[in-house]
């Protein structure tokens, strides 16, 4: 079955080699189940790839409606002009757009910017010296920059307890060990549910996106910071500047 | 002839980078839309054509069939727009213009083997995709990264943070399952 399996994968992979599609080809003719369940699988394909078709396609209906508002404000220039003025700032403004981002230096940028939150939850020197808990270990993996183990006994003290403070600090762990896209999903959920530290997650979250590239979130978190939070407002402004 | 800022712009769209997406978007509508203008088509429905196509491409690339530009990107987007404008026009009942059809360029036959197709869903589709939005989030990212994003087995390893490739394997079958128990349970 496992054979079965792995031609329907390798189907949908595009790797199926012209012996392995012959086969492919003789299973669906004589094995109802294999027929069935390929055919399962190739509408749960549809499905989603209709999903993700709708998601992008909202995407460029904006940037239409933009581009549309844009127009319709220099519509009473002479056409042929009006032409050649579009190619014009479509021009310069792609320049612009790529000198401004394509050489950005994200990496750097969030380098500069990055500075790890303290441990203000677990002094790590309490409770004399039989102190050997979950999370003053967790902590101390934390302050000792030690990320990978802090992920670790973050996500292992969640299955205990979870006071809201612990995904802030997993999230943290996650970013240092270089599990950008992990603490991108906790950040985001932080500020979605409004958990603790949420105006520091907008922050980080921020830097996060920053570090993997992703600009127009970076400053879309930014801006939120800067709406309602007071936390690092001025290296927000800053950064934001920079990206603008 | 291929521009060394289109290699870097694909690389860029390639990476899922969100600014190259909206700029080689804005950057060939003009074009594109005055391409399609004397197929006699609206306006309107040469943007939605060119949505199509732009997605069509962008898709393609992010699930690795288009690995090298072997043309420009502009030329990428007027070729497939072309076959979605031949079936807008065939759809509705319009005369198809021969010259249309001879005009064949070099890019075609790697363009005939992408993913174009927009098709309907069925009713029974619809009704998985209710259910598939149900699932949890890790089974619909596991999914949508097989399915959608055709990533490998190892691919998917590393980037859902499994333990083994055997991890991977058994919980994309759990998902399936799930969903495929819940589609046949569910009152029709």
């Amino acid at each position: 079955m496992m054979e079965k399996e792995e031609l329907i994968q390798d189907y949908f992979l595009g790797n199926l080699s012209s012996s392995n599609l012959e086969l492919f080809h003789k299973y669906l003719e004589e094995d109802e189940k294999f027929k069935a369940q390929f055919e399962y699988e190739k509408s749960v394909q549809k499905v989603i790839v209709t999903k993700e078709k709708k998601v992008l396609k909202s995407k460029l209906e904006e940037f239409d409606k933009e581009f549309k508002i844009s127009n319709r404000k220099k519509s009473f220039v002479w056409k042929p002009l009006s032409i050649a003025a579009t190619v014009a700032v479509l021009f310069t403004l792609s320049w612009f757009v790529y000198t401004t981002y394509f050489s950005l230096d994200t990496e750097k940028l969030y380098a500069a910017n990055y500075e790890k939150y303290p441990n203000t939850i677990y002094s790590i020197t309490r409770g004399g010296a039989i102190d050997n808990s979950l999370e003053r270990k967790a902590f101390q993996a934390y302050e000792f920059n030690h990320d990978v183990k802090a992920v670790e006994l973050f996500e292992k003290l969640k299955k205990n307890k979870d006071p809201e403070y612990l995904d802030f600090y997993l999230a943290q762990s996650y970013l240092n060990s270089n599990k950008t896209i992990k603490a991108i999903l906790i950040f985001e959920e932080i500020v979605l549910y409004e958990k603790e530290f949420k105006t520091e997650s907008l922050w980080y979250l921020s830097l996060a996106y920053l570090k993997n590239g992703k600009l127009d979130q970076t400053k879309q978190t930014l801006r939120k910071l800067l709406k309602d939070g007071s936390y690092k407002k001025n290296e927000a402004k800053v950064l934001l500047e920079k990206l603008e | 002839m291929i521009k060394e800022s289109d290699s870097k712009i694909f690389c860029s769209l390639k990476n899922g980078s969100e600014i190259a997406f909206k700029e080689v978007y804005q950057k060939n509508r003009m074009l594109f839309l005055n391409f399609a203008r004397k197929y006699g088509l609206k306006d309107e429905d040469i943007f939605d054509i060119y949505q199509d196509a732009y997605i069509a491409f962008y898709e393609n690339i992010q699930n690795g069939k288009l690995v090298e530009l072997k043309s420009s990107i502009a030329t990428y987007l007027i070729s497939i727009g072309k076959y979605m404008i031949l079936d807008r026009l065939r759809k509705n009942k319009r005369k198809v213009n021969q010259f249309v059809l001879v005009n064949v360029s070099d890019i075609d036959e790697q363009i005939e083997s992408f993913d174009i197709g927009m098709e309907e869903l069925s009713q029974e589709q619809i009704l998985l995709q209710k259910y598939f939005g149900e699932l949890g989030a890790k089974c619909r990212e596991i999914l949508t990264m097989f399915y959608y994003k055709k990533m490998n087995i190892k691919e998917i390893k590393e980037e859902g943070n499994y333990n083994s490739d055997n991890v991977v394997k058994s919980q994309k079958s759990r998902c399936l399952k799930t969903l495929k128990d819940t589609f046949k349970n569910s009152p029709k």
